[in-house]
């Protein structure tokens, strides 16, 4: 009989405390036990037993003392605060407890829990910031400054929920040799637990055999919904890393040159909605304005090679400090003068050669 | 609380040491938020009683992000932050809004005037690292405006800084030259300038204005080179010491010359192998007495 009727339930605009009653009465709800009139009396009996009361506050992110304020009408939710209980609360009360919650909530609906309110772009104040600092940032500051503001913007976007996300920007290694870019590194990024909130310590290069590889070689983005799915995507699962589930790779582009690419991994397989591809790609596009557009590089300039798994990298990437300063002391040795940042890139360029020598990432690794 | 008549021109003005409206700033404050809440090991670490704290007040809250962490932990708590930028406090609310937390708000607000809210209209007030705007004359005023707006029982809750302790030169040196800029600005407590001087103080402030079962606990946030918490404070202090120029300039505790200098060899210096640095936070917290039973 519920069965029956519930199409009626979720199209129907009940908004009186008795057509409420009389609809539950019509469903012969629980006809053995009380009824509960109010939204309040229901969650009063789902969180009796302790256990539920601890795990629905826990999911809810309230105290239990604001249930139980809740359940006697001492404080009152806000509807935020009901969507999550919806979600929270086991889904045999959903239909019976919208329907209470439509009492008070005259916009509530049964399908509340499920439906995103939040926004599809970037709001206009997250663009207005981002051009003020592409307009008055001091040079040294502004490559940085850059990227602290589109990594916190998009990760709030992107993660409101804190799911487990990190977001890092790729960039073409300039070649050491010849004029075609044969690597990719990740330079920097930013993540929500399990990851840490700076990833730059986390570097890594990736070739022709990665998602981002894939993504700047194709000049279009490249979406891996699952990491148990390998065969749907073939080649670009090599450097899956620990906590990574489904990942995105988009292009950073200028003047349809290309500099690299966002890569956005999440530890929930099938995260990306096309919701969250449209946001990307407005990230990806403001992300281009960290860089200097000389630096961006034509398609055909690029011929990644495959590098390397990421944990055969890891000895060679450690003592890059060191590697800096001896770069340092040659040029001091030569009577040349070179800036930290010309001595980093070199330092880079070296580790990369020396990878590029080392056997290639195969799937039995 | 206005103290304008007292020292006209000074109240009224924005002491903070940085330009608030910059982008960059307002990027290096929410990352310096997340260093700061992780190092002291969560929003709040003294395990404070939040059974009956239903609406918070952060004042100086920058671009909000201990507001946004705060409301998205506690579903149940309306958290309100106020500063004095009208682009952080706008920036705040569009980031409130895309991550939906409905219990989140901010307003313009100047904390060196009489807060805008009504009285006892809190169950907690908190700041944190307001040492680089308000003024020593400021705070017993202060205090007794964040009294004014809590509830008998709520909870007043400060937390600053020192800083300055490395092995590092050029580091230390660019921290003194802060500290002495401080000094002349007239926002510090220490008598020659050697330090920030605020952390021997918080307590003062909360006995002298009454507050009852006064808590404080320390915390040292290490961020020398191969520690966890190195990477975030390098390009925080990276910024940081670029955008303190103006100021120490405008103190004339150094040269431009002197401070380009000085800035190439402290990045330098924070790089190396052998940086070590501490950062000493204090927290202390007291509670708004309850009106005596007859």
């Amino acid at each position: 009989m519920l069965l029956a009727i519930s199409g009626d339930i979720v199209t129907g605009k009940l908004s009186t405390d008795a057509s409420v009653l009389c609809l539950l009465h019509d469903v012969g709800f629980m006809e053995d036990k009380y009824t509960p009139q109010t939204w309040q009396e229901l969650l009063g009996q789902i969180i009796e037993d302790p256990q539920v009361k601890q795990r629905i506050a826990r999911e809810t992110r309230v105290k239990t003392i604001t249930l139980t304020r809740w359940v006697h009408n001492l404080a009152k939710p806000r509807e935020d605060n009901m969507r999550q209980l919806l979600k929270a609360i086991p889904r045999e009360h959903h239909l019976v407890f919208s329907r209470l919650a439509m009492i008070d909530f005259p916009n509530f609906s049964h399908d509340a829990g499920s439906s995103d309110p939040r926004q599809d772009e970037p709001p206009s104040e997250f663009y207005a910031r981002v051009l003020s600092a592409y307009a008055n940032t001091p040079q040294p500051l502004h490559t940085q400054g850059m990227y602290d503001l589109l990594f916190q913007q998009s990760i709030e976007q992107l993660d409101p929920d804190r799911q487990g996300m990190s977001i890092s920007v790729v960039c073409c290694m300039h070649p050491l040799y010849g004029d075609k870019v044969r690597s990719l590194r990740e330079i920097i990024g930013t993540g929500t637990p399990p990851w840490s909130h700076d990833l730059q310590h986390k570097t890594v290069f990736l070739g022709a055999e990665s998602l981002a590889g894939a993504a700047v070689t194709k000049g279009r983005y490249v979406v891996a919904q699952s990491r148990k799915e390998p065969e749907t995507y073939s080649l670009f699962f090599a450097h899956w890393s620990e906590h990574e589930q489904s990942a995105v790779a988009y292009p950073i582009t200028c003047r349809a040159r290309v500099i690299g690419c966002l890569l956005v991994s999440s530890t929930v397989p099938h995260y990306f909605t096309d919701r969250h591809l449209a946001l990307i790609e407005r990230y990806a596009h403001l992300m281009a304005l960290a860089f200097d557009p000389r630096d961006f590089f034509a398609p055909e300039d690029i011929a990644l090679r495959w590098m390397p798994h990421y944990t055969k990298q890891e000895p060679y990437v450690r003592h890059f400090n060191r590697r800096v300063t001896q770069k340092f002391a040659d040029a001091n040795a030569e009577r040349r003068l070179i800036t930290l940042n010309e001595a980093q890139e070199r330092a880079w360029q070296d580790i990369e050669e020396e990878l590029l020598q080392l056997p290639p990432y195969t799937e039995l690794e | 609380m206005s103290t304008t008549q007292d020292q006209p021109g000074r109240q009224n003005d924005n002491t903070y040491v940085i330009d608030s409206e910059s982008a960059v700033e307002m990027a290096r404050l929410m990352r310096q938020d997340l260093l700061l809440t992780k190092g002291m090991g969560g929003l709040f670490p003294e395990d404070l009683d939040l059974t009956d704290v239903q609406r918070i007040l952060d004042i100086a809250c920058g671009p909000g992000g201990w507001v946004l962490e705060t409301a998205f932990a506690n579903a149940d708590i309306d958290v309100v932050g106020v500063d004095i930028s009208q682009k952080m406090i706008t920036y705040a609310n569009a980031q409130a809004q895309v991550r939906g937390l409905k219990n989140a708000s901010f307003q313009v607000m100047n904390a060196l005037q009489p807060i805008q809210f009504p009285d006892e209209s809190f169950d907690l007030v908190n700041t944190r690292l307001i040492v680089a705007f308000m003024l020593p004359e400021i705070w017993p005023k202060f205090v007794q405006e964040c009294l004014r707006i809590l509830r008998p029982g709520g909870i007043l809750r400060l937390t600053d800084l020192e800083w300055g302790l490395s092995n590092m030169p050029a580091y230390e040196r660019t921290c003194d030259l802060f500290n002495m800029a401080l000094h002349k600005a007239g926002q510090s407590f220490s008598p020659n300038g050697n330090h920030m001087g605020l952390l021997p103080m918080l307590r003062r402030f909360l006995s002298d204005a009454g507050c009852e079962n006064i808590g404080r606990k320390a915390h040292a946030i290490e961020f020398s080179y191969g520690t966890e918490a190195h990477e975030g404070f390098y390009h925080d202090l990276a910024a940081a010491f670029k955008l303190l120029q103006p100021f120490i300039r405008k103190w004339e505790v150094a040269t431009q010359e002197e401070l380009d200098t000085l800035y190439r060899q402290t990045l330098a210096e924070m790089q190396s192998e052998d940086f070590c640095a501490l950062w000493i936070l204090l927290t202390v917290w007291g509670y708004k007495p309850r009106p005596t039973q007859l």
